[in-house]
């Protein structure tokens, strides 16, 4: 059997993001079970901009695969070339399987799609001859028992790969509201044996992937046990890889100083804290069974080891409203610098008690799909929805008077339309201190040159230039290989 | 912080919550089951197994049921096992089939 698995993808903007793990891991139960396997990740490693359209359709009559593997997010799904290209496979009579995070909030309605064959919820190690010999249409796998390494180089383009993402565990003990990881993964954590078959996968990637030169930790909650974390990060030292570790998340209740010291060690610049609100009311609706104390401590434990905090902040969660929000902006400024807060517009997720909260309250109606923004270029974002308690403008300008108090630099590639709304807004004061105070040089010479230099970053050189002379009296486009090099740093603005 | 289980518990057990712990920090006697507050990682999962809404993070008690705080602390867990399975629960008389229909 042929089978061909596609990650759609949203925009150009996403190459050299990471490669989608499921469907490599998925590639390895096909492989095992001895059939041939391509992935074409267009989010990882999308085709040209003037190809977009009909790039999936042309491999889809090449291949001819007997079977084609869809994982995507449903904003993805709603894209008119995905519904092309699933109507032309459903034309090829070959058969479709859904995964990935659509399948999980909209299985019912997938459940309804008569060009689709299976939809499969959960974790895909070792389960490829299960779904394939399963009668039922909707497969809700749950957590596997194993770990299977994922086999990236079955992916187009996988020799570009610079930037592996390793599972040392799976799952998170918690049941934040908002959070949608439980519905796939339940909510065991799973600590990855670090046996030799483990330390055999980052041992091949220097062979399968030449380029590559970081790893990232994606694990849902990577110091659950914290004994296990450190054991990992010890050993990955003891090896001397040339990777540098970048950690996509931890909480900050379950860190400590030995842990920091060893990440700090690994080459670890910033690490990511999920905050979401430091309004105490929001915060509590969140369940996410620590204090916000605990999280000050941590922050400044973190930035105390010589990392910088990354903190992670969501605008127009249940209980905000403009008064919460203000208060949420006036608690991360107790942290001085340095620190990155990201500011993110909230979008529920089909099937969490968050996105129940504004269904109930008539906020949203059923089957409400979010759309993707991630161009800086165009902040602040949307607000994606009125609520009662938080239109959608008055999100949108909350965003932007949040990135101006934290003085955040990355506001400057949308630096006309922010001088628009400031003024039509009475926050021009607001945008003359950011102006004066933000680190929108540094910014400009290392972080925007690394995008651009990785070809994530879509800005005209030209435009950069009339930027860089704003404020550092002009400069050649260079990528110095000046930290930071964390493509966390420059991070899409929705998960 | 722990989450603490309250008077709707008594005599009724139904058990849903052993089977969500991620901890295994609930233990049983003949009358109701108890949350280890030494073991709890406030994690929110029983709350929401519950089908008679009787566990509660700690600040939330309601005030006629503060008692259980002191009674879910006191229980004896040095002497017991956690139970972890449901079947493994035994009901108590105020358990209910319609309801515990309901909550599967």
């Amino acid at each position: 059997m042929k089978v061909l698995l596609w990650k759609p993808g949203v925009y150009d903007s996403t190459r050299g993001e990471l490669p989608t793990i499921g469907l490599a891991i998925l590639a390895t139960s096909i492989i095992d079970a001895g059939h041939s396997v391509t992935i074409a990740d267009h989010h990882f490693y999308p085709p040209p901009e003037d190809q977009i359209e009909t790039a999936f359709i042309e491999l889809l009559k090449e291949q001819k695969p007997d079977l084609l593997g869809i994982s995507a997010v449903s904003h993805e799904w709603t894209m008119s070339r995905v519904q092309a290209a699933i109507d032309t496979a459903h034309e090829m009579g070959i058969p479709i399987w859904v995964g990935g995070p659509h399948a999980v909030a909209f299985w019912d309605i997938l459940e309804q799609d008569e060009r689709i064959t299976k939809v499969v919820i959960g974790e895909a190690d070792g389960r490829f001859q299960t779904i394939l010999d399963s009668e039922d249409k909707v497969l809700r796998l749950g957590r596997s028992e194993v770990f299977n390494e994922p086999t990236f180089s079955a992916m187009l383009n996988s020799e570009n790969l610079a930037d592996y993402p390793l599972f040392v565990s799976r799952g998170c003990h918690y049941n934040c509201t908002f959070c949608a990881a439980t519905k796939v993964f339940g909510s065991r954590w799973r600590g990855r044996a670090l046996d030799d078959a483990f330390w055999n996968e980052l041992d091949r990637i220097s062979v399968n992937h030449p380029k590559c030169k970081m790893i990232s930790i994606i694990d849902d909650a990577f110091t659950q046990d914290l004994d296990h974390a450190k054991n990992f990060l010890k050993e990955y030292i003891r090896r001397q890889y040339p990777y540098q570790v970048s950690v996509f998340n931890v909480r900050a209740d379950y860190i400590d100083e030995e842990f920091l010291d060893l990440l700090k060690q690994t080459g670890v610049e910033t690490l990511a804290v999920g905050i979401e609100s430091g309004d105490p009311e929001v915060f509590r609706l969140l369940r996410k069974g620590e204090k916000l104390e605990t999280i000050a401590t941590a922050v400044r434990m973190i930035q105390k080891a010589g990392i910088i905090p990354w903190l992670n902040m969501v605008i127009g969660l249940p209980g905000d409203n403009i008064e919460a929000h203000r208060r949420s902006v006036d608690w991360i400024l107790q942290f001085d610098q340095p620190r990155i807060v990201q500011w993110l517009i909230f979008t529920p997720f089909r099937g969490t008690p968050a996105y129940d909260y504004f269904v109930e309250r008539g906020d949203l109606e059923d089957g409400y799909i979010p759309s993707i923004q991630s161009r800086y270029e165009k902040l602040p974002d949307n607000g994606m929805f009125d609520s009662a308690e938080f239109s959608s403008e008055a999100k949108s300008l909350a965003q932007m008077e949040a990135f101006l108090k934290c003085r955040t630099p990355i506001l400057i590639l949308s630096d006309d339309n922010v001088r628009r709304l400031c003024k039509k807004h009475d926050m021009w004061d607001l945008y003359e201190d950011w102006r004066a105070n933000a680190p929108i040089r540094e910014f400009l010479k290392t972080t925007v040159p690394n995008k651009i230099a990785k070809g994530q970053e879509s800005m005209d050189p030209e435009e950069y230039k009339r930027l860089l002379a704003q404020f550092d009296g002009g400069g050649e486009f260079k990528n110095d290989g000046e930290l930071p090099t964390d493509h966390f740093v420059y991070k899409g603005a929705n998960p | 912080m722990t989450y603490v289980i309250c008077e709707p518990c008594v005599k009724c057990k139904y058990g849903d919550c052993v089977e969500d712990c991620p901890v295994d920090c609930i233990y049983e006697d003949s009358a109701m089951l108890y949350i280890n507050p030494d073991e709890c990682i406030d994690c929110d999962a029983c709350v929401r197994a519950c089908p008679v809404e009787a566990i509660f993070i700690d600040d939330e008690v309601p005030e006629k049921w503060a008692k259980y705080i002191q009674i879910n602390a006191d229980f004896p867990y040095a002497d017991h096992q956690p139970v972890t399975a449901k079947a493994d629960v035994v009901k108590g008389p105020a358990w209910d089939a319609d309801t515990a229909a309901k909550a599967d």
